[in-house]
């Protein structure tokens, strides 16, 4: 008998006629048998010390893992806001703001005196990532490297990620990177410890997209995302690193196919210019103010755009708050798909590339444009990302939820809403994260009665998509674009320098 | 989604859940860590329930953890993991029953005795009282044979043992502190 046999004897590892002999064989020789029982119980002491720690996930980590696989995904969202209905009518200030109707507010005019000033960036070159089908399959000779988790996926955790700062109204050849004390110094409370807990769910990545166009050869502009279903992955996390691009790049984008390896990123190009959206109000806590708006898509009438506006409070030339994140969760049932407008694949893969919380400054604002498909409206054929390359999208920490967290219940108004948009910050000087919670109604405008800041970011979005798309996309033409970006001009004088971009270049080239 | 991978994937969690909490726990000393790390092992079974193999499932997950836990220290440029280990002996210090302040010092020795085994005795023992799993899912997550899988773990167990064996006869040697490189 080979002592192998033996310690797999006491770790019940034999098959029964294996067993049987090893107990012939022990019980021919007591020695033999004194040891069997020695290894036994000292395999017994390893069970009992190791394998007997009950240590778990955290309640709502195991809460929101359950959420990733629904049976029936609807149902099961619309049951968690039944059961959080009696917390939504006790909510406070974003829910308040939601039976007043309050999102269709026009975003506007706050001071914004420190964020004027041309902007001028150079935008940092991303590599051209191809978006790689993660999800691999179950081979029967499992290899390591072949299983490793999708680089970028991240879910809630104590600790918090380094900050990059958002700094798109000044002149700077990159975005400052600050990275945060580990979480002994900031930390995050415990989610498990949270009184509100956290939910995760799938999260899109705006970095997914199905092919890249190329302008030119080495000139690329990248096309927006696919439609991702809202049943499959209701949670869009937003990366709010920006790349400021500057007027000149877009300049030579449009008028030249000379440069080689230029990348333009509508979302980075939308956020390089300032906005006047409405600062946190005189009684609001928080340093930021996150507002929705939702239009007809002007490229598409069946679908709809929809603007999340984040505007700094004003003061001093200071960090209001930092490791800001934002997240949209759109409800199944009023939303059949979305995607994040003018996003691209991430620069590098790996960990590095994970969308990590920003700083935001007095006065700064940010703009996440979506594009939502309505439940009542079919999948756009060709433009739905595939479900492997949807669910191999990296995902991301979600939001804790605030006590006012609800479901998609209608309000007073007997409206549902689309969305639920959370925006998490830490005050520089508290060591607690805070989250934000607001429900955007499914009320619909028309992006030519929208605000100017509005109509100018989606002449950006538009922007992007005739980049990409030189031939154009339904009634969205290089005219519709100048007569958005005149409209939301408003005095401005960076916006009057891309309008004199545009309009020295009548007919910009065609790739 | 197919009710079948529904049904997979919440077998799984509830089956799994606290093996792979205690499988990272080992690997990255952090309990809020290796819960992050097991976080991601599930949504990572999420994305991929349509090509599961159901009867490597075991092997596949503890397979993703430790990749997972693998990138999540040299994310954070951590290699030689002791807080458990520390945590542990920190903790004991504060006034408990008897039984338990021995129970918690002994499952401390025993992992720090463990983090000196060489690298692949070391895992195939984590993966069997850890994580309790089979030789033959051993086997598939080491991708190596049952028959190397047995000589590992008859081996570890041995050292360990005789490790133990001396320890008990010199009580002192147990509070050393617990430095140990894990790869």
């Amino acid at each position: 008998m080979k002592p192998e046999q033996l310690t797999a004897w006491a770790l019940n590892e034999l098959t029964a006629e294996e067993r049987a002999q090893v107990e012939a064989a022990l019980a021919a020789s007591p020695q033999a048998q004194a040891s069997a029982h020695e290894v036994k119980a000292f395999c017994d002491l390893l069970n009992e010390e190791l394998g007997q720690d009950e240590s778990s996930l955290c309640a709502d980590q195991r809460e929101h893992l359950r959420g990733l696989v629904p049976a029936q995904p609807v149902t099961a969202l619309r049951s968690i806001g039944s059961a959080r209905m009696r917390s939504l009518r006790s909510a406070g200030a974003a829910s308040s703001d939601w039976k007043q109707g309050w999102w269709v507010r026009v975003a506007a005019m706050a001071a914004c005196a420190l964020m004027v000033g041309v902007v001028i960036y150079r935008a940092t070159p991303t590599k051209e990532v191809e978006v790689a089908e993660a999800s691999e399959p179950m081979s029967p000779t499992l290899d390591a490297e072949d299983v490793r988790v999708s680089a970028g996926m991240t879910l809630p955790k104590a600790t918090p990620s380094p900050s990059k700062t958002l700094e798109p109204k000044r002149e700077s050849p990159a975005l400052t990177q600050n990275v945060v004390p580990e979480a002994k110094s900031l930390p995050v409370p415990d989610p498990v410890e949270r009184a509100d807990g956290t939910m995760i769910a799938a999260v899109p990545s705006p970095s997914a997209v199905k092919t890249s166009v190329q302008i030119a050869p080495g000139n690329t502009v990248l096309p927006e995302t696919g439609f991702i279903e809202t049943s499959r992955l209701p949670v869009a996390v937003v990366n709010m690193t920006v790349n400021p691009i500057s007027l000149s790049e877009v300049q030579r984008v449009l008028a030249s196919s000379q440069l080689k390896g230029l990348r333009v990123r509508a979302a980075d190009l939308i956020n390089s210019f300032a906005y006047s959206y409405e600062p946190p109000h005189a009684d609001e806590a928080q340093p930021i103010h996150v507002s929705a708006t939702t239009v007809t898509a002007p490229w598409e009438s069946t679908h709809q755009l929809i603007r999340v506006a984040m505007q700094a409070r004003l003061g001093a030339d200071e960090v209001v708050a930092r490791d800001v994140r934002l997240e949209v969760v759109f409800d199944p049932t009023q939303v059949r798909a979305y995607r994040m407008l003018g996003v691209e694949p991430l620069a590098t893969a790996g960990a590095e590339s994970e969308p990590q919380g920003v700083e935001m400054k007095a006065g700064q604002s940010y703009t996440a444009l979506f594009e939502v498909v309505p439940a009542r409206e079919a999948l756009p054929k060709d433009q739905v990302l595939a479900d492997g390359a949807a669910s191999s999208q990296p995902q991301m920490r979600a939001l804790p939820r605030t006590p006012s967290t609800a479901g998609f219940e209608k309000n007073a108004s007997n409206e549902t809403p689309l969305m639920r948009v959370r925006m998490q910050f830490q005050k520089p000087d508290s060591a607690f994260a805070e989250v934000v919670e607001l429900l955007g109604t499914p009320k619909v405008g028309m992006l030519e009665t929208a605000d100017a800041d509005f109509q100018f970011a989606a002449a950006l979005a538009g922007m992007g998509w005739l980049m990409a798309a030189p031939e154009g996309r339904g009634p969205l033409s290089w005219s519709q674009v100048k007569q958005w970006v005149a409209r939301g001009e408003g005095g401005r004088a960076e916006r009057a320098a891309l309008l004199k971009v545009l309009e020295a270049i009548p007919s910009p080239k065609q790739p | 989604m197919t009710s079948d991978g529904h049904q997979l994937f919440h077998e799984a969690l509830d089956r799994y859940e606290r093996p792979l909490i205690r499988y990272a726990l080992n690997l990255v000393g952090q309990l809020d860590d290796a819960r992050d790390v097991v976080q991601d092992v599930f949504v990572k079974l999420s994305q991929c329930l349509g090509t599961v193999d159901r009867e490597r499932l075991a092997p596949w997950l503890f397979t993703v953890c430790r990749n997972r836990a693998t990138d999540h220290l040299r994310k954070h440029h951590r290699v030689v993991v002791m807080e458990n280990e520390t945590l542990d002996l920190e903790e004991a210090d504060v006034a408990r029953p008897g039984a338990e302040l021995e129970h918690r010092e002994t499952r401390t020795v025993i992992r720090r005795l463990l983090t000196q085994l060489p690298a692949k005795q070391r895992e195939a023992i984590r993966l069997k009282f850890l994580a309790g799993l089979s030789y033959q899912e051993i086997s598939d997550s080491m991708k190596t044979s049952v028959g190397n899988v047995g000589y590992l773990i008859h081996h570890g167990i041995q050292a360990l043992r005789e490790q133990w064996l001396s320890l008990e006869n010199n009580p002192q040697a147990k509070s050393q502190p617990a430095l140990a490189n894990l790869f």
